[in-house]
């Protein structure tokens, strides 16, 4: 399809790539939603246009974000991106060959830890699962609150906060015991190329710790992100279901309220319906 | 082979039947029953083989029957899932593990080579 024809996904922002990536790479094209993008590189700015019809850039928590349609607002903010003792990078920006949408559906999933995350996010011995509370807020974001599961890198049980407030993405709120008002950040910003194809920008934005080493943190969500590519890329269908094309059962709440946040905001494009 | 398919998404377990048996998440089984479509297989080539038909997969030594859906080299079905490890396919590496096999003649002949690659790295 058309994405012109999904107000819903064609009037937002989306990344296209961190400002250092695309000038180190000296990026002059780019996709989204099916359309060329091309990129020009200025001394403090970075414009792009499709069709030779400029579009609106600004650039937000670390990415350079454009949009084809007509957004009504900035794109998404996290202000805690700023705070001035956050250890804040772009982990990756790496192209996935499905929808978009599977991937924010993959986040939200707590269920797949043990198995596809073995001894990092999750093990065979803890399966249990303690889903959360999902709501709308005013805006009309989808939040889901206190998702518990097992952590083995941490010997205990950690707690997930997930945002959505647009179709295409998603923050992770990591939950902090020792200062519980404050959290850890992991935003999931994709890209879509196309129906299937899309970049997944990774953000990471933690509170600094002595312990911490750039390059390893990078390395380790990296490697984790491997892992939910393998299967991001073997699903029978590129695109996400939103017509029961796939099972789901009680447990998996946080995927269906994602689903059915999907088909009230009459998202299609990336979806089967 | 087993007694079970196990999926490397969510650890559900599937019987030969096809139903599941076991959803990790819950504990147990889902208290509704749940069934996968279940495909003959057949081991051939150094590929299982998956079809719609029935097959016969004893003594068919190279030959696998038509028509075949998909195909998945041998070795790389496997128990646990190694994500850095990159899958020779007919399409390159590091693309899709199990893939449709199209028209088989021409298919089986490109499985083959990439299966003598297989063997020789
Ligand atoms: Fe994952």
């Amino acid at each position: 399809m058309n994405a012109r024809e999904d107000a819903a996904v064609w009037n937002r922002w989306y990344p296209l790539g961190s400002p250092t990536d695309i000038r180190r790479r000296k990026a002059t094209k780019t996709w989204l939603l099916g359309h060329d993008i091309d990129l020009e590189i200025h001394k403090t700015w970075i414009s792009a246009s499709s069709d030779s019809r400029p579009l609106p850039v600004t650039e937000r928590l670390g990415y350079v974000w454009t949009s084809l349609g007509t957004p009504d607002g900035p794109p998404q903010q996290l202000l805690e991106y700023y705070e001035v003792d956050r250890l804040v990078m772009n982990i990756w920006s790496t192209p996935i060959k499905c929808s978009g949408l599977r991937i924010v559906d993959n986040v939200i999933d707590n269920a797949h830890f043990p198995f596809l995350h073995p001894n990092i996010l999750g093990d065979d011995d803890h399966l249990d699962l303690v889903p959360g509370e999902a709501s709308v807020d005013t805006a009309g974001a989808l939040w889901l609150k206190s998702q518990k599961a097992w952590l083995p890198l941490t010997n205990s049980v950690a707690e997930y906060t997930y945002r959505i407030s647009d179709p295409y993405s998603v923050v992770l709120f990591i939950h902090r015991p020792s200062t519980p008002d404050r959290y850890d950040y992991l935003g999931i910003f994709t890209q879509p190329l196309d129906e299937e194809n899309f970049v997944a920008h990774k953000l990471l934005a933690w509170i600094r710790e002595d312990w911490m080493d750039e390059r390893q943190l990078k390395a380790d969500q990296q490697s984790i992100s491997v892992q939910d590519k393998y299967v991001l890329e073997r699903h029978v269908h590129k695109k996400l279901p939103l017509n029961g094309a796939e099972t789901s059962i009680k447990v998996d709440s946080s995927s269906l309220n994602y689903r059915e946040w999907l088909r009230s905001n009459h998202v299609t494009y990336g979806a089967m319906i | 082979m087993g007694e079970y398919l196990e999926g490397v998404y969510h650890g559900w377990r599937f019987d030969e039947s096809g139903k599941v048996m076991q959803v990790p998440a819950l504990q147990g089984r889902p208290p509704d029953d749940i069934s996968a479509t279940v495909y003959s297989t057949a081991v051939a080539d150094g590929f299982v083989w998956a079809s719609e038909q029935e097959c016969s997969p004893s003594g068919s030594a190279g030959e696998p029957c038509y028509p075949v859906h998909f195909a998945a080299p041998f070795d790389q079905v496997r128990l646990h899932v190694d994500a850095n490890v990159n899958h020779l396919t007919p399409w390159g590496v590091d693309g899709t593990m199990v893939y449709p096999t199209g028209n088989p003649v021409q298919r089986r002949a490109e499985l083959s080579a990439i299966r003598r690659r297989l063997e020789e790295s």
